[in-house]
């Protein structure tokens, strides 16, 4: 196998998803889609579901595939690609990974069939309001009561968290810090939903006392924030495939309206400066896919340390890749690519949303500037 | 986490272990330093590497080659350069060997094999002209064939390490009214003392002297200097330019810069602390290495798929454009690390004949700095490598 791409059965893996995909979520499907509720295709999700991707991160021994890294890329990029707004990065990557990470046995065994099943919809609350992308809980307490705790607090743009079914919260107790599972129907919590620029769903949550029983803590102290920490490398990992598979599409569509559209009496085409903006884009998503590839493997290897180097050297890039890639080919097309109509518009967006959701370009360049650095003659890999 | 295969991860180790046993001290401290190399530096460091097998790695073994894998080249060149080790020149082991392996008679081989192999020729390239750059079928080099020789009129230029080299390898026109002015070029090999060969150098914007001009005035060579057949130099051409492709991605030396340019920020002193505490700096510095992660692994990914499919990728142009922005990048980082030092060039005619030794080192990184423009320049600019992108991936017509 050559290093660094898909395997021949990853490969089949993506093939079968683009399929699956290409029928249920087309371009002009997803439209309908993304206006009525649930803000996407349940025949899709079940479809996921029907076929075992929503199985690939979680441990084996709990009906899992044990794949967090290179075979949810492969699902990733295919996502990426259809823009599908199916919650397979909040509900199974995001909620799934925390909790298949944070959860003792018992938990596991309760919530992953059902996670797995796609009847339970876990979304990871990791942003408060005024704490930019913080991963640790600043103002969401947990008050002790003489049984269990009273949660307070805010969180802010939940990916998932309009049509979630849980929520799992951070928060911060007395000396600890707490991961709490609880259910988007407790007395207490208020959803405000929404839809972000790449389509897919996200809320606000407000926790006014909320009741908390002991069984709803996932995890608490160096392992609550361990597997917060995971899932966020595991979302990471996921959301940078997604962007290469975007960049793809995109990518293509660019090529293909560059060899189609006339003028001056040529196809732009033709136009030398035109193919180097091509060109740029090119080069620029074969770096992506290398730093996406690195980032899945290091996932899947559960290298710790290199792990979040890896992750946030990937989006680091690809956070600010993905911007630029979506403004050069917009240029490219030109008045055309500014209409809701053209798919291309939609790309766009998503590629603008994967820019700054699960951290941006600066966050990322610290996250990575904070680990053990390159030592010696060491590759990044040793 | 594992990204080289078990074997290549023990041929690294391999490679690590030699080079720490046998490149001396001395050699490894002045290829370091950055003062230019002479002729005797490259060729001790080659005589070493050939005594131990491995300097013409993928010539077909019964020529000496050891069969490395694409892959495995790239490790060698990494652990070259991390240690120290100088650049392998290109132009004998790299280009002209493979022509004659391919190209050559036995009598041709039996001439010119032995002095690449051994590192005792020293080979220049005769490609571009004052007029013929990247458009370099327009050539005007003249062979015209006079009974047992070939006399050749003309001018080359930028030609790399004329003043060490022993041999040429040069295109020459020998069929001017060919149809097709990539019909009518062949592929010749001189001595450089022939009679009415001269050398000039010319001096680059860093001050150096790497690049010359050929001048071939009246030069008569015997007709079996010929490579091939006449009038197919162009194909033989593109057969080297080609093989010249594995190396362009350039790793060893971004790998190499990308460490020295962690020690030097950690140990440039600024007020009390280093400049590794300056938040904008730092922030330049890991993006930069992230630039160089993203680069080294498109390298080992498409070197990978090329040795899986043995056929040649177009896609690694990508690796030439990315390879010298990603090097360029680097090389101005480190001159900047310097702060206002980085304005330091060369002594004043009005003052001493030194440099204060504390401005050795920046002199050497803002020269380098000049120097590094040139990788987007040569062996296929820039813009030709887009070109080439546009054409063959994109499938975008002219």
């Amino acid at each position: 196998m050559s290093i660094l791409d898909y395997s021949e059965e990853q490969r089949m893996l993506k093939d079968s998803t683009r399929r699956l995909l290409e029928s249920h979520c087309s371009f002009k499907q997803r439209c309908t889609h993304m206006t009525s509720p649930p803000g996407y295709s349940k025949a899709a999700w079940e479809q996921m579901v029907e076929v075992g991707i929503t199985s690939l991160p979680f441990p084996e021994d709990c009906g899992g595939f044990g794949s967090p890294g290179v075979e949810v890329a492969a699902v990733m990029e295919e996502i990426g690609r259809a823009t599908a707004l199916e919650p397979y990065l909040a509900s199974i990557v995001l909620g799934g990974s925390t909790i298949a990470r944070g959860a003792d046995a018992h938990h596991l065994q309760e919530f992953v069939p059902a996670i797995i099943a796609g009847s339970m919809h876990p979304a990871l609350a990791l942003y408060e309001p005024d704490h930019r992308y913080a991963l640790k809980p600043m103002g969401t307490k947990a008050q002790a009561r003489e049984e269990g705790w009273i949660l307070n607090g805010a969180k802010t743009m939940v990916l998932g968290g309009d049509s979630a079914t849980h929520f799992l919260i951070p928060a911060k107790a007395t000396d600890t810090t707490l991961l709490c599972l609880v259910p988007a129907s407790t007395h207490g919590v208020r959803v405000q939903g929404y839809q972000t620029v790449g389509d897919l769903g996200a809320a606000d949550i407000i926790l006014e006392d909320v009741p908390l029983s002991p069984s709803q803590v996932i995890c608490s102290g160096d392992r609550a924030e361990d597997a917060v920490e995971y899932a966020f490398d595991v979302g990471v990992s996921a959301l940078c495939a997604e962007a290469v598979g975007t960049m793809e599409r995109l990518l293509e569509l660019t090529r293909d309206y560059l060899d189609t559209r006339k003028q001056f009496g040529v196809a732009i085409g033709s136009f030398q400066a035109l193919q180097h903006q091509a060109v740029d884009l090119l080069v620029e998503l074969e770096q992506c896919r290398s730093l996406s590839q690195l980032a899945a493997r290091a996932v899947s290897e559960q290298a710790t340390g290199r792990r979040t180097a890896m992750c946030s050297a990937a989006k680091a890039y690809i956070s600010r890749s993905a911007r630029v890639f979506a403004q050069q080919a917009i240029q490219l097309h030109g008045g055309i690519a500014l209409t809701d109509e053209y798919e291309g518009s939609h790309l766009a967006r998503r590629l603008t949303l994967q820019s700054y959701a699960l951290g941006d370009e600066d966050f990322h360049l610290q996250r990575y500037a904070r680990q053990p650095a390159l030592s010696g003659n060491n590759a990044w890999w040793d | 986490m594992q990204v080289y295969s078990e074997a290549d991860t023990r041929f690294r180790a391999e490679v690590r272990a030699f080079i720490a046993e046998a490149l001396p001290a001395e050699m490894a401290r002045k290829a370091r330093s950055g003062v230019a190399l002479n002729r005797e530096d490259y060729f001790g460091w080659q005589r070493i590497l050939a005594e131990q097998g491995w300097l013409t790695p993928t010539w077909p073994a019964e020529h000496g080659g050891c069969g490395w894998t694409p892959i495995q080249q790239h490790i060698f060149e990494v652990e070259s350069h991390l240690a120290g080790a100088p650049r392998i020149i290109p132009f004998g082991i790299k280009m002209v060997g493979p022509v004659i392996i391919h190209f050559g008679n036995e009598a041709q081989k039996a001439a010119y094999l032995p002095g690449i192999r051994e590192a005792t020729t020293w080979w220049c390239q005769g490609f571009s002209e004052p007029g013929a750059g990247s458009d370099l079928a327009s050539l005007r080099t003249r062979a015209e064939r006079d009974g047992d020789h070939y006399v050749i009129n003309g001018q080359k230029t930028w030609t790399t390490y004329a003043q060490y080299a022993d041999m040429i390898f040069f295109l020459a026109r020998t069929k001017p009214d060919a149809p097709r002015k990539q019909e009518g070029i062949s592929f010749f090999v001189a001595r450089m003392d022939t009679p009415g060969i001269t050398v000039r150098p010319i001096t680059t914007l860093d001050g150096g002297h790497e690049i010359n001009e050929t001048f071939f005035e009246d030069v008569r060579i015997p007709a079996e200097n010929l490579i091939g057949e006449e009038n197919k130099g162009w194909s033989y051409a593109k057969f080297l330019l080609s093989n010249e492709r594995a190396g362009i991605a350039r790793v060893g030396e971004v790998r190499e810069l990308i460490r020295d340019l962690h020690d030097m920020t950690e140990s440039q002193p600024v007020g009390n602390g280093s400049l590794l505490d300056d938040p904008a700096f730092l922030r330049r510095v890991t993006s930069a290495e992230i630039d160089a992660l993203a680069h080294e692994v498109t390298t080992l990914r498409l070197l990978s798929r090329e040795q899986e499919s043995g056929r040649p990728n177009p896609l690694t142009s990508v690796l030439k454009i990315r390879g010298s922005e990603v090097l360029g990048r680097l090389a101005e980082l480190q001159m900047e690390v310097e702060g206002p030092l980085a304005a330091c060039f060369r002594p004043s005619p009005a003052g001493d004949p030194e440099l204060p030794q504390a401005l050795l080192r920046p002199a050497l990184k803002t020269g380098r700095y000049l120097n590094y423009r040139k990788f987007g320049i040569f062996g296929g600019t820039t813009e030709i490598q887009k070109n080439i992108l546009a054409k063959t991936v994109l499938d975008l017509k002219g």
